[in-house]
């Protein structure tokens, strides 16, 4: 371990630099190295996601008392603000632009024992190191960092396109619950504590929090299974998306995200948290629709003003809008089809087939990827009703990840 | 292709310069009388904003009007951060309004206003 004990004009130099100096390097990456505009995007995303994670992993360590902050300036939930936004860059796209043909975990590892092991305990009063501090950097690499430059690597190659998905919902999540309500309580006021209210309330706001959670996360899965793309409209979908829970609301992460607000408004008290789902909308109004005009509008002509017509933007039809009439193929053989037959058979957008197979099978012409077993009857059960398609949507939202991070594993093992 | 007309990009980023030097004039004398917060937060209140400006100021080809004016917008909203410290936060936060306002010049306002408005702006 090295002493540095710094004058403090070198500290406060340090503080600059670990700001400018990922930005000045990404600058000089982007043009010494004529990144491609699909590096660039990859770059940006590793940059969000590492804020989002890099913003909760350090808050989690502040609290688990791992480290702490000095410095009364730019704090946001006792983390430097400028800090967090260095560390992301660093960690994010200057790290990936500067290695891009390395492995993320061997441009990690010299880092972590490198830098962060030698002096981080020395770099008072930037940071005060506490007990188990290493434990925590580990922890921030294995969560907020490595991840970050895998994201940055699969979204330039195009591959992984599941995990990207899964990346990208955690750190929308992160920017959501964690980084906006916390700006906002450091502009108005308002705290964290959530363990001083009665576990009931607590109870009861995250089951309401995780089923508006759904209705985003499993829309999310949605455009990766059926449009091939990401919810964001830099490495769009190649599809346009009218399944699922689009078949309900057009708008469906916006609905998710302005609920959460709303929620977590009611539970920490604050009505400003609450206040920012009126963002969400105006987001809609002036992003969002904007995007639907000049980028939506062109790729999809014929398809999306249909789809924009019938579709809600906020508030969910109770029937969906189905363009197409999707079959369910089941078994006679078995007691459990022939009452899920029963339960659907009046609904005019599914045809019920019979077959000797026992593993029931949905597909959708509007659809790419086709569900099998108790998903198929999961997909079948969203063309009820809303709250049907809120249920069904919570068991694929499961139970494809599962199966395919089982399959994956069963792929790796033989 | 659209884009800002010149003399309003050079007169903003004259704008820029001198609220960036205010903003460093004020850094350096707090510090010299012992307050750390100012030079603390220069990076990320003034740079970083000056950075994203420039950005914005040399992207001269928007494929729409729209696209002109969300520019013309996220620099105004920019020069309002540098210039008004105590209420950065809040303006940060508001960032999408800028874009509502645009939507809402767009879709709501007279023709006559937007092309009076369009024909200082755009050209």
């Amino acid at each position: 371990m090295i002493d540095l004990s710094l004058p403090l004009l070198w500290m406060l130099a340090l503080r600059w630099l670990l700001l400018l100096g990922p930005v000045c390097l990404v600058l000089a990456m982007v043009r010494g190295r004529r990144l491609s505009q699909r590096a660039q995007i990859a770059g940006l995303f590793a940059f969000l996601y590492g804020v989002a994670m890099v913003f909760v992993t350090h808050s989690f360590a502040v609290w688990m008392g791992w480290w702490h902050y000095g410095w009364d300036a730019l704090m946001v939930n006792a983390l430097p603000a400028d800090i967090i936004l260095g560390g992301a860059i660093l960690f994010g796209p200057g790290l990936y632009f500067s290695f891009p043909n390395t492995r993320p975990l061997m441009i990690c590892l010299p880092i972590i024992l490198g830098l962060h092991g030698t002096i981080f305990s020395s770099l008072e009063p930037l940071v005060f190191a506490g007990p188990h501090w290493f434990l925590g950097v580990l922890f921030v690499f294995a969560t907020a960092h490595l991840p970050a430059i895998y994201l940055a690597k699969w979204t330039e190659a195009g591959t992984h396109l599941p995990y990207r998905c899964a990346l990208l919902a955690i750190m929308t999540g992160g920017m959501i619950f964690a980084v906006l309500p916390s700006l906002i309580m450091q502009a108005m006021g308002g705290t964290w504590d959530i363990v001083t209210k009665p576990v009931w309330v607590i109870c009861l706001a995250g089951f309401v929090l995780s089923m508006a959670s759904v209705i985003g996360v499993s829309a999310n899965q949605t455009l990766c299974l059926q449009g091939g793309g990401t919810p964001i409209p830099l490495d769009p979908t190649k599809r346009l998306v009218t399944t699922g829970l689009y078949a309900y609301v057009s708008n469906p992460m916006q609905l998710s995200a302005a609920l959460g607000w709303i929620i977590l408004g009611l539970l920490l008290q604050n009505i400003w948290i609450m206040a920012a789902s009126l963002m969400a909308w105006v987001f809609v109004q002036g992003m969002v629709r904007w995007h639907h005009r000049h980028d939506l509008l062109k790729r999809f002509p014929t398809g999306w003003p249909e789809y924009k017509k019938n579709v809600p933007e906020w508030i969910p039809r109770w029937r969906p809008w189905t363009h197409a009439t999707a079959t369910l193929t089941l078994s006679r053989e078995t007691r459990r089809h022939q009452w899920v037959a029963s339960k659907l058979v009046a609904r005019d957008s599914i045809d019920i087939m019979w077959s000797d197979d026992r593993t029931a099978r949905y597909q959708n012409p509007d659809n790419v990827y086709d569900f099998n077993g108790s998903c198929a009857v999961a997909a079948a059960f969203v063309h009820v009703n809303f709250a049907y398609a809120l249920l069904a949507q919570t068991w694929i939202l499961l139970a494809v990840p599962s199966g395919f991070l089982t399959s994956q594993l069963l792929r790796k093992k033989t | 292709m659209h884009r800002t007309k010149l003399s309003v990009v050079f007169g903003m980023v004259a704008l820029a310069a001198i609220l960036s030097a205010w903003r460093g004039y004020l850094a350096v004398s707090d510090l010299i009388d012992g307050d750390q917060t100012a030079f603390l937060t220069f990076p990320l209140s003034v740079i970083l904003p000056v950075m994203v400006f420039s950005f914005l100021a040399t992207r001269r080809r928007m494929a729409s009007e729209e696209g002109a004016l969300m520019q013309f917008g996220a620099m105004v909203q920019i020069l309002l951060i540098i210039a008004l410290p105590s209420f950065a936060i809040y303006l940060a936060l508001g960032f999408p309004v800028v874009f509502l306002c645009v939507e809402l010049f767009e879709t709501r306002l007279p023709s006559a206003i937007k092309i009076a408005v369009k024909s200082r702006l755009i050209a």
